[in-house]
């Protein structure tokens, strides 16, 4: 799955790519938790349609969208034949539709499908929220930030350079792989041959990133990465007048959210189904 | 110049081991993400993500390897999984300490594959709670894998017993068995394919 998303920062200009990525880190928090604390498809739905909106105006729907189809829809649909049919579900009892397989009559439940569904819209707005923030927020602005909060610049590099490692070890991957496929390494083999095969690109692999560190190191180094002086700054990050409006909004709904929980409780439109905590 | 004309080389001290140790964190960290990547490649049934927090706290001790593990899954969250997925991280942590604790006992050896195959269902068996207890909280205790060995497993113990956390915890038991005792092989055998002068850490014997 990893080797699917297309990970790192472009340059684009939007008014997304503007805002402080605080905000955008606080819009990702804030959009998870309610979610979370919610048990309503309507709400999670508007949250999502949201989100996506912002995607959008980010330029950055289609690479998001991408990675949630992929991520998502094999979750939902393994879990909906697994929830919704009478395989064992507990709170399973109103009938949404049946149809017969095989001479069986099978019948999906509500109680089941919404189930999914509400955990289903959860991740799928936490990972909009968290790629949003992810893909539209400059590392430098990012490694400013931090460094103003005065985290050591030792795990902000850490933080960040992952990002730079992930894309360099994924081409080395393939360029391994061709090298081993030419010296006849075959995939259609049984497991204990496969995983020796993981070996062959695994090692060469970790034996190269290896190599790397010290040159690495001696790079960083030589541009004082361990110097005891204060660190200066290339890009700024302020908030502007978008990034108080977004948190404006975000209070202003926070406030509405604590009133529909305190007035109404966790469901707030969704009505007819019950409660339903996973540990029962 | 050589060193005959003055130069005085100098062994690599505790300063240059901790920025290598720094340099290495995210290194664990992109190994176990890229890893996913290896085993689509060589289609094994198994996630294997954890296999570079072990080799961290072989090559450079604990705190390496719990650090690298650590962000794999704060990346991961920032990614794929989403926020309530950070929480992974702590598996990683446990993995690492686990590893360590092996690994100071000189179980984690390839020379002694008895013990090191102990020691990887040891840590998947404890590690089936931990990845429950996340399955739980995060993802409603669903089939989390696309897999539908898990989900079958899933399905399964589902229907026999009708407690979702019971069928998670049977889904995870499934895999995490083999998966933790492969990636701590893995782990051993790529660390003994290693140069001595990669490894940051003491050896046990």
């Amino acid at each position: 799955m990893s080797n699917l998303i297309q990970l790192g920062y472009e340059e684009k200009d939007s008014w997304v790519h503007k805002l402080d990525p605080r905000t955008k880190f606080i819009l990702f928090i804030w959009a998870s938790i309610f979610n979370y604390i919610f048990y309503d498809i309507y709400i999670s739905l508007a949250f999502l349609i949201s989100l996506i909106v912002l995607t959008i105006v980010g330029k950055v729907a289609k690479r998001i969208l991408k990675i949630i189809s992929i991520v998502l829809i094999p979750f939902y649909v393994l879990s909906t034949l697994v929830i919704a049919l009478p395989i064992g579900f507990p709170y399973n009892e109103t009938p949404l539709f049946s149809f017969t397989v095989f001479g069986f009559d099978v019948t999906f439940y509500l109680e089941g499908a919404a189930y999914v569904a509400i955990w289903t819209l959860r991740l799928a707005i936490t990972m909009t929220s968290a790629l949003l923030f992810f893909l539209t927020s400059n590392p430098a602005r990012i490694t400013t930030i931090l460094l103003k909060l005065r985290i050591p610049y030792k795990y902000i590099y850490a933080l960040l350079s992952v990002f730079q490692l992930i894309p360099i070890m994924q081409r080395r991957i393939q360029v391994i792989y061709q090298a081993q496929v030419s010296r006849g390494l075959n995939v259609n083999v049984g497991l204990f041959k496969r995983l020796k095969n993981f070996l062959a690109i695994l090692i060469p692999l970790t034996l190269g990133s290896m190599s790397d560190l010290q040159l690495r190191a001696i790079a960083l180094e030589s541009r004082g990465f361990s110097a005891p002086v204060k660190k200066t700054f290339i890009v700024r990050s302020d908030l502007t007048k978008s990034d108080y409006v977004v948190l404006s909004v975000m209070v202003a709904l926070s406030a509405l959210f604590i009133y529909w929980i305190i007035t109404v409780g966790l469901m707030v439109f969704m009505k007819g189904i019950p409660y339903i905590r996973p540990a029962g | 110049m050589s060193e005959e004309e003055g130069i005085e080389v100098k062994p690599m001290g505790a300063y240059g081991e901790t920025i290598l140790k720094i340099v290495l964190i995210p290194v664990i960290a992109a190994l176990n993400y890229v890893t996913g990547a290896i085993v689509t490649l060589t289609r094994l049934p198994a996630f294997l993500d954890t296999w570079a927090t072990s080799f961290g706290v072989i090559v450079a001790g604990l705190w390496v390897g719990a650090l690298g593990g650590f962000l794999y899954n704060i990346i991961m969250a920032l990614t794929l999984w989403g926020l309530p997925a950070w929480v992974w991280g702590f598996i990683n942590v446990y993995i690492a300490i686990i590893t360590w604790v092996f690994y100071r006992a000189g179980w984690v050896d390839i020379k002694k594959p008895v013990k090191l195959i102990a020691a990887g269902l040891i840590t998947g068996f404890t590690n089936t709670f931990a990845c429950t207890l996340v399955s739980v909280v995060a993802f409603g205790a669903l089939p989390t894998a696309p897999s539908p060995f898990m989900t079958a497993v899933y399905a399964w113990a589902l229907n026999a017993t009708g407690n979702m956390v019971f069928a998670s915890w049977m889904s995870s038991v499934a895999v995490e068995l083999y998966d933790k005792t492969i990636a701590l092989y893995i782990a051993a055998i790529v660390a003994s394919a290693l140069p001595k002068r990669f490894i940051l850490t003491k050896s046990t014997s």
